[in-house]
Formats: structure tokens, sequence, C-alpha cells
């Protein structure tokens, strides 16, 4: 018999707050964490927010030696993923290491690191002696997910999918794939990145971005905004949560990988990239489409991805589309990139949990074409028992993953 | 879910562009070169490299290579030489997916775009090239010249990439979710990884690199590409492919107990390599040749001797494809399976070059390539930031 995989445990570092009850209330609010940014010199850049965390401490959660280690963006992963594992009480001293594995993914990695180390390169008039000592060890992206695995003892594969802002949906399926295929109890999966100045000087350079705040689907949207953060989720399988009396947040039913092949920063104007990934996850984790009663949208707050991304729902679902409330958390956290959908998984069970939708917040003006339910600025009780998460990425990269509240066996 | 089999085989290495050359050369070898432009640089010192030398125009055109970056040149010339004309024979619903491993995408790309905002400000950034700062950018600009929408997946675990992105690849098969993929790595040699390894003493002071050797003093720079074209055996079967070789067994682990200088004690290299035996259902007596991916690091290579005396004792032949290719970092797994499959093609077992004395403990195949005649090799990768991975290849 197939295997059912579930998530046990939930760890979020964001702009509108660190920790799981800590975000939800906020999200719950309608809280903006977009702000004008204090973490590095925007007086030559066009736009001045972003949606930096300002609530971490990272000696809360490691050593200082490990601190010293790591990047921002691996901080912020071990964070999230000593939150998620004391969350789902799961105590890996006693489990084979080997079974324990790490999936995660990420847009960048640490780039801020790389962009320190060019500085002082030239700032020591291209002299060797101006990098960094710790540079080479520090900067690769993979010191990240090698980082959640060595300080918690996980001896399982320990994988990075780069694929940008699509990153932690593709690693919460390698999650699935791996403890379905048995080879793995326990995955810690998610998603990190840190606020970086070349990511936030490129949005600006494509003027991608917003001059204040993020508005999705809002007529008079005008762009993303930069944000950092990270989201880790526990999962395992259905048999091995029940064993143990751990608490299930939800099931993760399927998902599904599609590439628009059309451009490397513009989406598909008419989702067909988008439309491939919601199809196949619908598919493979065998719903019907009327089962569908939320979808949590990538919603960046840009005119192309809003536009293309109703047009998804409305070509997937059809005439259900419009029963389907649809909205972004990207309105309340500015575009966490990489760990944007692993956040957005955890809010969604977040939602199923608490039978509340979280709001698309800075609204105002409808778009005839996103003429979908966005739950505009308000929190909505609702009882959600089966939600998409769409996530859509740099590259083309376009995905979705499908998760059901768990009622039992 | 039947067997996952080679069905095509690409590089663009130190050989040179295509199969057939790496397939040459890497038995009767491949000099590095001095790194044309270090003056240019203002690198501490000449650096050798086993750098690719193509002219990408000539083999793709002109159209849009204007923004492109060596990592991106080098993967699209791949996909082109090796699958062109497959995949443009392919409706959209029946091409491959796309999975590229890399340790950094285009370093070059990223570090230039930091550079220019710094020395010049960031209103001089030039913004179509943002796109090439993302990991999976070599990736995404393959999909959309080759017109591959099943599937964009990168990978990225450091010098492991090659090897990762093949598990990953085969796992996406296994789990039934396409039934062929182009699975490959790509690496370019960049100022910033020469310039960060170099800080960090890496690289070879002699320009020269004594894998398992008891006076190595690093790794030498590579880059280049390696890409093969995974199917199950049925689709291979269905459309009259011919089956090169067949994926055995893999196993994918972490070693959490990195010693002071990265590596760990080989006790978590051996168990992946056992764990992949148990994957394919053999024993260690029926690998014919392990590929490894020792590079004269002289704490890694000492690791690995002792993992593969642990597994194999010192019956079992163990080479390494680095002093032909480099160090290609998360290329270089790719580079290994392509090169593997050269041995096996061929009955042979290509040497690690070098006159030098080296560690003992295990059979070390140096010198000059040994004929043989085999049906398994292990393809092996374990780094210093503690990914391991370990693939078993049949040749059919």
């Amino acid at each position: 018999m197939e295997k059912r995989i579930v998530v046990t445990g939930l760890g979020v570092i964001t702009p509108i707050g660190t920790g799981v009850d800590r975000f939800w209330k906020a999200a719950v609010k309608g809280t903006n964490g977009v702000r004008p940014i204090t973490s590095i010199d925007v007086s030559n850049h066009r736009s001045k927010t972003g949606g930096e965390v300002l609530d971490f401490t990272a000696s809360d959660y490691m050593t200082e030696m490990q601190i010293a280690s790591m990047g921002r963006a691996g901080q912020f992963a071990v964070a999230a993923a000593k939150m998620a594992i004391d969350d789902a009480k799961l105590d890996l001293s006693k489990v084979n290491p080997y079974r324990v594995g790490v999936s995660m993914g990420t847009t960048m990695g640490e780039p801020q690191i790389l962009h320190s180390a060019i500085s002082s390169y030239y700032n020591n008039g291209q002299s060797i002696e101006g990098i960094p000592s710790n540079f080479a060890r520090q900067y690769p992206a993979n010191t990240i997910p090698a980082a959640v695995s060595r300080i918690f003892g996980a001896k399982g594969p320990s994988t990075l999918i780069p694929t940008a802002c699509a990153a932690g949906n593709y690693a919460f399926g390698y999650a699935m794939d791996q403890l379905k295929m048995g080879r793995l109890d326990y995955v810690i999966a998610g998603g990190s990145d840190p606020f970086a100045e070349i990511a936030f000087t490129g949005f600006n350079r494509l003027l991608a971005t917003s001059m204040d705040v993020c508005r999705p689907f809002d007529a008079n949207r005008s762009g993303m905004v930069v944000a950092e953060g990270a989201g880790m989720l526990i999962m395992e399988t259905l048999e091995s949560a029940l064993a143990r009396g751990a608490t299930i947040y939800g099931e993760f039913l399927g998902y599904g990988l599609g590439c628009d092949a059309y451009d490397m920063t513009i989406p598909h104007p008419e989702g067909a990239g988008g439309i491939l990934a919601m199809e196949r996850a619908i598919a493979n984790s065998n719903i019907k489409k009327t089962d569908v009663d939320y979808i949590c949208a990538h919603g960046t707050g840009t005119k192309a991805n809003d536009k293309a991304e109703t047009t998804v729902a409305k070509v997937v679902l059809g005439d259900h589309a419009y029963n389907v409330p649809m909205t972004s958390v990207k309105s309340m956290l500015g575009h966490t990139m990489g760990a944007a959908s692993a956040i957005e998984a955890a809010a969604c069970l977040l939602m199923m949990k608490n039978n509340t939708i979280i709001p698309t917040i800075n609204f105002e003006t409808p778009d005839p074409d996103c003429d979908i339910d966005c739950v505009p600025n308000v929190s909505r009780d609702a009882e959600l028992t089966t939600v998409i998460s769409n996530a859509y990425a740099f590259g083309g990269n376009t995905s979705a993953i499908v998760m059901k509240k768990f009622k039992g066996q | 879910m039947g067997k996952i089999v080679i069905t095509g085989l690409s590089a663009v290495s130190s050989c040179g562009v295509g199969y057939d050359l790496l397939k040459e050369k890497l038995a009767t070898g491949v000099e590095a070169i001095m790194n044309p432009e270090y003056e240019m640089q203002k690198l501490p010192r000449d650096t050798a490299v086993f750098g690719v030398d193509f002219d990408p125009k000539e083999i793709l055109g002109k159209k849009g290579l204007r923004t492109m970056d060596k990592a991106t040149k080098m993967l699209n010339v791949a996909i082109h030489v090796g699958f062109g004309d497959y995949i443009e024979s392919l409706s959209d619903e029946e091409r491959p997916g796309l999975a590229i491993g890399t340790g950094f995408g285009s370093m070059e790309s990223i570090g230039n775009f930091s550079s220019v905002s710094i020395a010049n400000g960031v209103g001089s950034v030039n913004p179509n090239l943002f796109g090439n700062t993302v990991i999976n950018s070599p990736t995404g600009n393959a999909n959309i010249r080759f017109n591959l929408k099943n599937l964009s997946a990168t990978m990225t675990t450091g010098f492991n990439s090659g090897l990762a992105i093949m598990v990953y690849s085969c796992d996406y098969i296994k789990n039934g979710y396409l039934n062929n993929i182009l699975c490959g790595a790509v690496e370019e040699a960049s100022v910033y990884t020469i310039l960060a390894m170099e800080s960090e003493g890496c690289l070879s002071k002699s320009n020269n690199m004594k894998p398992f050797s008891k006076e190595c003093d690093g790794f030498v720079h590579g880059e280049g590409c390696g890409l093969v074209l995974l199917e199950t055996e049925e689709l291979a079967g269905a459309r009259g492919a011919n089956i090169i070789a067949e994926i055995s067994g893999y196993a994918q682990t972490f070693d959490c107990n990195n010693g002071e200088f990265g590596f760990g004690d080989g006790e978590t290299a051996a168990e992946t390599m056992k764990m992949a035996l148990a994957d394919a259902g053999i024993s260690a007596d029926q690998i014919d040749f392990v590929v490894s991916d020792a590079n004269g690091n002289r704490y890694g290579d000492a690791m690995r001797l002792k993992a593969f005396s642990a597994v194999f004792g010192d019956k079992t032949p163990v080479t390494s494809y680095r002093t032909v290719l480099g160090e290609s970092f998360g290329a270089a797994g790719m580079l290994d399976i392509v090169a593997t499959v050269a041995d096996l093609e061929s009955n042979r077992i290509s040497p690690i070059f070098g006159d030098y004395e080296t560690l003992t403990g295990i059979d070390l195949v140096k010198g000059s390539a040994r004929s043989k005649k085999s049906t398994y090799a292990m393809v092996t990768s374990f780094s210093v930031d503690g990914h391991c991975t370990a693939v078993i290849i049949k040749k059919r």
C-alpha cells in the first residue's frame, strides 16, 4: 500500500514574525511586514522598501561557533529547523540517523557573502588578502542544508534544489518522494533566503519592484518587494506519526512541476507552465478539481504574474475557480525568494488547522484580469480541506503542491 | 518500475566538445593549460586550469548568445551536439525533462553582477544579466532554447552535485513522473572560484594534481559539462534506442563528522558504498572498478582510500579522472559518469596520470590505461562539505 505523508512540525522566520505563533497572529491581523530597508544603503536604488526579518536572534537557536560558521540563510535554516523539530517533538537521538534527510531550496544561497567578499577584494586593491578567510567555506549554497544536517545529526541525503522562487515546493516534493520510496523516515524540508543586495539591485534594475508595498491582484499593483526568511517542515509517513503520537498538521498529497520554457525572468503570459504544474499536482494527488477549496498564490504583485496566475486557476479549475479563494501571503511578507513557498506551505497548514484564510492585504481596486476572490484585507473564517500552493520562478520553473486537512485514518 | 537506462551521452570538457573526444583522450591524457587571463584578472599567481576551449557560435549559431555566460554556453552546446536532432524530432509532450547539477550556477555572472554594482554603482548594472545570477540560470536557459517544458530541475550539493542530480533524476523517473530526463551537470572556471580556492589553499601550488599521492598539494581547477539521456527501459525499447548502460543502484548520505579539514573518517563514505551495493543487489566483489573523486587534497584522498579499503580491500581497481578533467566541482560527478561509460564501452580503465608515488592499500590504476572487460563500475563522490553519493553503472 502506498505510504501517506504528513507534516508534524513547522518552523518559520518571516518579516512579520519569527516563530509560528508570532507569525500566525500577525498574519491573521493582516500585518504589513514591508518597511523602509535598514540593512543596506538604498539611497541609489529605485525602491526603498523590503521585507526584512527584524526579530531574529541567531544565538537563541545555535552556538556562537555555529553562527560564525554560516551565513544568514544558513542561520535561518538551522533556526527554523530547530523550531520544526521541537514542534514535532521529534527526538532525533532515538532514530537511525541514516533515515533522517534534509531537503531544501533557495534562490541564491548566501549572495551577501559573495558581495561582501568582492567589496573587500576591491577595497584591498584587488589583492587576495582582501578575500575573507571563511569565504570559500561559507559562500557555497549547499552549506545551508549541510549545516542543518550536521547540527541535527541527520546522515540521510542532504540536498539543495535552487530552483529560485519555486524552490520550497521542489524541496517538499523531493522529500515526499524519498519518504514514499521508503528511503527515509523523516525529512527536515523547506527553504531559506537572506535579504541580499544582489537580488535587490537586480529586481530594481528590471523595474520589477513596487515603490512602496506589495498589492497582489490589485489593478494598481506595481511590482514585487524583495524580502527574506525561512520555512521548514518535518515530514514523515502517517504510520510513523501515528505510532509516536505526533500532532499532524496536514497531509501532503502530491505535487506537480513544469516549465514555461518562455523567458528567464518573465512568466508565460497564458500561464502555460503554471497550468501544467497545477494539472499534474491535481492528477498526482488523486483529487477532483472540485475538491480544491483554496489556492495559496505565488502572487508576487507584478502585473504579469498575477494576471497569468489568475488565468492558470481559471483554465485548470474552470468555473469552480470562482468558488476558490486565492490569496497572496507575499502581500504581507514581500517575496522571500526560495523561502516563499516553504513559508506559504506552513501558512496553508495553519489556515487548515485554524479554519481561517489569511488575507491579501493592500487591496483597494479590483482588476478585471484578476477576477478571483483574493480575500481582501481581512481574514475570513473558512473550513478548508484541500489546498493548492503555487510557486513560479526565474527560468520558467513552475510548481504546485496539494495538501489536505488530516481528519484521521 | 523497470530499469533506468542510459541511451545517449554528451560532454564538453578539457578533452574537447563531444563524447567521442572525451572517450579518446581519457585514456591518453590531457595537459592542463595555464590560465590565459590571470594577469588581466589580477590573480596572485599563474594557475593551471583544465579549461574548455570552444567557440559556441560555431556550434549554436549567433542567436541568443550575447547575454549567455560560459556555464550556460557549455550546457547548451552539450545538449545540442549530443541530443539536438533527437529533441527536434519530438513533440513538446514527448521531450525529456531537464535536470542539471551545479555547484554555483554561473559564478562569473553572479560575481560580475556584484562587481559592477560595487565598482560603478547600481545604475551601471545591466538588467538583462540579472537572470544569470540565479543558480538555476544555466538550466532555465537550456529549457528555453530547446523548448523543454516537462521539467526544469537544478541540484546544488557542492562538489557532489553531479551525482546528486543523477540520484534525483532516477528517483523522479522511478516515481513515475516522467519517462525520460536529460540529466547533466555543469560548472565553469571562474576568476571568483579560482580566487576563493586559492585563498583557502586548495589549489595545487605546483599546478600539478596528484590524487592519492604522498606528496599532493591540492587540486587543479577544471570546468565542463557532462550529460546523459536517462529513460525507462520500456521507453528505450519501444523506440528502438541503443541501450548503452543501466543505473543499477545508488545511495546518498551525509557525513556529519567532518574533521578539522572538512573530511570525515571514511565510515560514512564506506556505508554509502555498501548501501549502493545493497540497492543494486550485488556484492562488492562484483564491482569491476571504482571511480573516485580523489583530487589531490591530502585529507580527502586519505579518507577515500580508507573507505575504499574497508569496502573493497585491495582487489578492486580504483581510478580518478581528475588528472584529465580537472576538479570541476558540481560538474565532476556527471563528467565521471560519462567517462565511466566510456571506459565500460572501451573495455578499459583509464588511469590517474602523473609520475609520483602513491599511497598504498588499494589497487590504483595509474600511469597507463588498463585493459579490462567490465560489467559493473561504481562512481563515488565524498565531498568536503559532507555530501556522500555512490552510483553503480552496469554495461549493457
